[in-house]
C-alpha cells in the first residue's frame, strides 16, 4: 500500500512529515518501544478489569482510555485521578509552548520499524535538474581536473602580466625616437634639451614614412599655417616613454586605432586559445566520463526512474557551464586586476569589450560541446562513439586556433567571428584590433545560443532515448509504446494482433538505434542468452505459428548476433 | 498493493513477456524467480517505466500508473555500482534527494540506514574504499533512504555475503511491514524461498506459478524405501487419501495428512525407510522449467 503521495503531484511546498526514530542497529528492527507495549497492555487490562486499569491509570493514555472505559471508579482510582490533577497544577501559570516551538517528537504509533523519516518536496524538473547539476559541478570541483585547470589559468595570467611588464620596462628603458620636420642642425640641441633622439625630416609625408617604417617611436609635425598646435603623430600605440619628456604631456594620433597593442593582443588571444581548451576539454572529459560510468553502473536508470531524464541530462551540461563561468570570472578577474594593480588601466578597460564577447561566445560554444558530449555518450559501439569524441574534439580544436592564425582583419576573420565555435577567438580577436561593431558580439552570441539550444534539444532526446529504450533486450522507449498503446487501443481487436507486431517491428529499429547493449550486463545475457533466446522464440513462434511461419528467425539471430558484436567491442 | 495485468512485451519474433499478471501486496516482501531470460529484467523495468510493455499494465492501488508515476519507488538495477569516488553518505543523500525528500531526512535516512547496516563507520569513505558486500549493502540503503512506497530490487542478492544477506533481509522485511510492497527479482530459488512471502515463478516470460511461499511448497511427500517397489507402489495406489504415487529407486507419493500416510505404511511389507519430505522450490519449479 502506497502510504505517501507523489511528490510531484502535490502543488504545496509544505513538506509532509511524519517522523521516526533512528534503530540503533539492525537488532532493534521489530523490537516495539516499550512504552507503546506497557500502554497497550494497560489498554487491553483496563477493559477487562477495573482494578487492573487503576493500577495502569498513572499513564496518560491509558488514563484516557480508563475514563472511557470504567465510570464506576474505585477509591484507589479516583486517589490516582486527584494526583494526577496536583501534577497538573503544578504546571499552571506557565504559557503553552508554541506549536512552532513544541518539540517534534514522532508517534509512537506511527513509528516505521526502520526508522526513517518521510519529508518530502515538491520536484519539478528544475529541481531534479538543479540536484543533478550541483552534483556534477560539485564532483568535478573536487576532482583534480578542476584544481589544476583552476591553478593553470592563475599561474597563466600572472606570468602574462608579469612577462607584460618586464618587457615593457625593458622597452622603455632605450632613448625615445622622434622625427622633426626642418629641424636641420638645430636637432642636437632638442637632443640634449628634450633627452630624446631626433631625426630631421624634409617634410610631414616624410616624418610620417618614417614612422610607417617603424624608424622613430613619434613624428612631431608643426601646423604649416603655424596658427595650430603641432601634432604627434605614431603608428599604433602611444609612444608613453617620449611624451613623457615633452611637456605639456601631449596625445599622439593614431593612424589605426585598435583597442588593444597589437604587441599585446597576439599573445592575449594565444592564451585566450589556451584557457578555452583547457576549460573545454577537462570539464567535458569529466562530463563524458561520468556519463560513461553512470551508464556502467546503471545510475542511469535509477535516476531515469526517479526524475524525468530530460531533467538529467539537462543538469549535466548546466552543471558543466557553472564551472566554466567559474573558470571565466576567475581568470577575467585576476587579469583586470592584474592590470589594474601594474598600473595598465588604459590596457584593462580597452580589453573589457573583447573579453566580455568571447567569455559569453565562450561559454555558449562549451554549451555546444558538452551537448554534443552528452550525444556522443549514448551512442552505441565504441568505434562509433570513438568517431563521435574525435569528431568534437576537431571542431572544437579548429574553432579555437582558426581565427588566430587567420587575424582579424578580412571577410573571413568577419565570418569566423559570428560562426559557432570560431566566435569566442573570432570575435575576441577582432574587438581587440578594433574591427567589430557593437552589433556583432550579440549576433555571434546569438548564432551560438541557438546553435547550443538546437544541440542541447538533440542531445537531450538522445539520451532519453538511450535510457528509456530495453537496455540492448526487448523494449521500446516509453513514449513511442505510449503512442503505440493508443494506436492499438483504437484499432479493432481482431486487427490489433497484425498491427501490433507492424508496430513492434518499426519500434524495434528505432531501439536498436538506441540499443544500449554496451552495458555488461546484457553483454553477458546477450551472449548466454542465445539458446534460450531462439528456445523462447520457438516457443512463442509455436504459438503463433497459425499466424505466421519462421521467416524472420534468421533476421532476428542475425540481430542477436550483431547485439552481441556490439557489446563485445564496448566492453 | 502493485499489479501487473497481462503485461506482454515482444521484439520482433522473441517473446520477453507473455501475458504476465501477478499482485505484490502490500506490506510483504515477492520474490519474482526464474532462470536466465525467464523475462525477470524486463518485468522489472517494465515495473518501474523504463520500457513499455507491448500490452497490459502496471496498477499502484488500482491506478495505473504512467510515465513519471514511480518517483517514489525505490529501485535497484541489476549489475549496479555507485559512483566509486563518491563519499557514501553523500551518494545515498544525492539518489534520495531525487525522490523529493529534503535534505535533512535523506541525511538521517543514510545514517539510520548505514547504522542498520552496520556500515556507520564508513559514511565518509568513498565508495572504492568498501569491500563488494559492503559496495552491495550501500546500495540497498540508496535505494531505501527515501523510504519509497514500492521497492523494487532486480538480482536482489547479489553481492551480498551471509552477514550482509542477514542484515538486508532484516531490513527490508521492516520496510515491507511499514505497508511497502518490496518486489525482489532474483534467480536465487533458495533465498527466494527463504525470505520472500510470495513468490511468482516465470519462465519464458510466462508467470508459471505465484502464491505464497506455503501454498507453492504444498503438502510434504512422503517417501519410503522398499525391496519391492513396484509391490509397494501398486498398494499405495489402491489407498483412499493417497495420490501422486511415483516409483524409482524409491517409492514417493502424497497423503491427505500425516496419519494416512504412516497408516498406509504400515500395511506395506518391507519398508525399510519412511520419510517425509518437502521438496523446495527449485526441486518443484526449477528443475521442471
Amino acid at each position: 500500500m502506497a502510504r505517501k503521495d507523489n511528490g510531484a503531484n502535490d502543488e504545496s511546498q509544505e513538506p509532509r512529515v511524519s517522523k521516526g526514530t533512528a534503530g540503533e542497529g539492525i537488532d532493534d528492527l521489530g523490537i516495539p518501544v516499550d512504552d507503546d507495549v506497557i500502554e497497550d497492555e494497560a489498554t487491553t487490562d483496563e477493559a477487562e478489569s477495573d482494578d487492573e486499569a487503576t493500577a495502569t491509570g498513572a499513564t496518560k493514555g491509558s488514563a484516557a482510555s480508563a475514563k472511557q472505559g470504567t465510570e464506576a471508579k474505585d477509591p484507589a482510582a479516583k486517589a490516582s485521578d486527584a494526583k494526577e490533577a496536583d501534577e497538573s497544577d503544578a504546571t499552571d501559570g506557565l504559557d503553552d509552548v508554541p506549536f512552532e516551538l513544541a518539540e517534534d517528537t514522532p508517534d509512537p504509533d506511527e513509528l516505521p520499524e526502520t526508522g526513517l523519516v518521510s519529508e518530502f518536496v515538491d520536484v519539478g524538473s528544475r529541481q531534479a535538474a538543479w540536484l543533478v547539476s550541483n552534483r556534477e559541478s560539485t564532483t568535478a570541483m573536487r576532482g583534480p581536473y578542476f584544481l589544476v585547470t583552476a591553478a593553470v589559468i592563475i599561474l597563466g595570467v600572472l606570468a602574462a602580466i608579469v612577462s607584460g611588464i618586464v618587457a615593457d620596462a625593458q622597452k622603455d628603458s632605450g632613448t625615445p625616437t622622434m622625427a622633426m620636420v626642418g629641424v636641420g642642425e638645430q636637432a642636437q640641441m632638442y637632443e640634449q634639451q628634450l633627452g630624446v633622439e631626433i631625426t630631421d625630416a624634409k617634410d610631414a609625408p616624410a616624418a610620417e614614412k618614417l614612422v610607417r617604417e617603424g624608424k622613430v617611436d613619434a613624428a612631431f609635425i608643426q601646423d604649416p599655417s603655424g596658427q595650430g598646435q603641432p601634432t604627434i603623430i605614431a603608428l599604433d600605440k602611444q609612444p608613453d616613454a617620449l611624451l613623457e619628456k615633452l611637456a605639456p604631456k601631449t596625445e599622439a594620433t593614431l593612424l589605426e586605432t585598435p583597442a588593444v597593442d597589437g604587441a599585446v593582443a597576439t599573445p592575449l588571444l594565444w592564451g585566450m586559445v589556451a584557457l578555452s581548451l583547457l576549460v573545454v576539454a577537462t570539464l567535458g572529459t569529466a562530463l563524458y566520463q561520468n556519463l560513461r560510468l553512470e551508464k556502467r553502473n546503471r545510475i542511469t536508470e535509477i535516476i531515469a526512474a526517479t526524475i524525468p531524464p530530460r531533467a538529467s541530462a539537462s543538469g549535466r551540461i548546466t552543471g558543466m557551464l557553472t564551472l566554466v563561468i567559474v573558470h571565466l570570472v576567475v581568470a577575467a578577474v585576476i587579469t583586470e586586476l592584474g592590470l589594474s594593480l601594474s598600473g595598465k588601466t588604459s590596457l584593462a578597460f580597452a580589453m573589457l569589450p573583447g573579453l566580455g564577447w568571447f567569455a559569453l561566445a565562450l561559454l555558449l560554444t562549451a554549451w555546444s560541446v558538452f551537448a554534443l558530449l552528452v550525444w556522443a555518450s549514448t551512442v552505441v559501439g565504441s568505434k562509433a562513439r570513438a568517431t563521435f569524441l574525435t569528431i568534437i574534439g576537431v571542431i572544437t580544436v579548429a574553432g579555437f586556433f582558426a581565427p588566430v592564425l587567420i587575424g582579424p582583419t578580412g571577410t573571413v576573420a568577419k565570418v569566423l567571428s559570428w560562426t559557432p565555435f570560431t566566435s569566442p577567438l573570432g570575435i575576441a580577436g577582432r574587438s581587440f584590433a578594433g574591427q567589430t561593431d557593437w552589433w556583432e558580439g550579440l549576433v555571434a552570441a546569438g548564432i551560438a545560443l541557438v546553435l547550443a539550444v538546437i544541440l542541447h534539444a538533440l542531445a537531450s532526446g538522445a539520451y532519453v532515448r538511450s535510457v528509456l529504450s530495453g537496455g540492448g533486450r526487448g523494449g521500446k522507449t516509453v513514449k513511442m509504446s505510449k503512442r503505440a498503446q493508443k494506436v492499438g487501443a483504437v484499432a479493432s481487436p481482431k486487427s490489433s494482433a497484425k498491427s501490433d507486431s507492424t508496430a513492434t517491428d518499426s519500434d524495434d529499429a528505432d531501439s536498436d538505434d538506441s540499443d544500449t547493449a554496451e552495458d555488461s550486463t546484457d553483454d553477458s545475457d546477450t551472449a548466454v542468452d542465445e539458446e534460450s533466446t531462439a528456445a523462447s522464440a520457438k516457443e512463442s513462434g509455436a504459438k503463433r505459428s497459425s499466424q505466421k511461419s519462421d521467416e524472420k528467425s534468421d533476421a532476428t539471430d542475425e540481430e542477436d548476433a550483431k547485439s552481441a558484436d556490439e557489446s563485445r567491442d564496448d566492453k | 498493493m502493485l499489479t501487473l495485468k497481462e503485461v506482454s512485451l515482444r521484439k520482433g519474433k522473441r517473446t520477453y513477456l507473455d501475458e504476465a499478471s501477478f499482485t505484490a501486496e502490500a506490506g510483504r516482501i515477492t520474490a519474482i524467480v526464474g532462470t536466465r531470460s525467464a523475462g525477470r529484467t524486463e518485468l522489472v523495468r517494465i515495473i518501474m517505466g523504463l520500457i513499455a510493455a507491448d500490452e497490459g499494465t502496471v496498477e499502484l492501488e488500482d491506478f495505473e500508473l504512467d510515465f513519471g508515476d514511480r518517483q517514489n519507488f525505490g529501485y535497484l538495477p541489476a549489475e549496479r555500482g555507485g559512483y566509486p569516488n563518491m563519499r557514501v553518505l553523500d551518494q545515498i543523500v544525492y539518489l534520495a534527494r531525487l525522490h523529493g525528500i529534503t535534505l535533512g531526512a535523506a541525511e538521517r535516512n543514510a545514517l539510520t540506514l548505514l547504522g542498520h547496516l552496520e556500515l556507520a563507520d564508513r559514511g565518509y569513505a568513498p565508495l572504492k574504499n568498501l569491500s563488494g558486500a559492503e559496495v552491495a549493502r550501500v546500495d540497498i540503503a540508496a535505494t531505501l533512504a527515501a523510504d519509497p512506497d514500492v521497492v523494487v530490487i532486480d538480482d536482489a542478492f547479489a553481492g551480498l555475503d551471509a552477514a550482509s544477506l542477514r542484515l538486508v533481509t532484516a531490513l527490508l522485511r521492516a520496510h515491507a511491514s511499514s505497508g511497502a510492497p518490496v518486489i525482489l527479482a532474483t534467480d536465487d530459488w533458495e533465498a527466494a524461498q527463504t525470505f520472500a512471502d510470495d513468490v511468482i515463478i516465470l519462465s519464458q516470460g510466462r508467470v508459471t506459478a505465484s502464491g505464497s511461499v506455503e501454498k507453492l511448497l504444498g503438502a510434504p511427500h512422503y517417501r519410503i524405501e522398499t525391496t519391492d517397489t513396484e509391490a509397494a507402489a501398486s498398494a499405495l495406489r489402491t489407498r483412499t487419501g493417497i495420490s501422486d504415487v511415483r516409483e524409482g529407486s524409491t517409492v514417493s507419493f502424497r497423503a491427505d495428512d500425516a496419519k494416512t500416510a504412516a497408516a498406509a505404511v504400515a500395511e506395506l511389507k518391507s519398508v525399510k525407510n519412511f520419510e517425509s519430505v518437502r521438496p523446495t522450490l527449485a526441486e518443484q519449479y526449477k528443475e521442471a522449467l
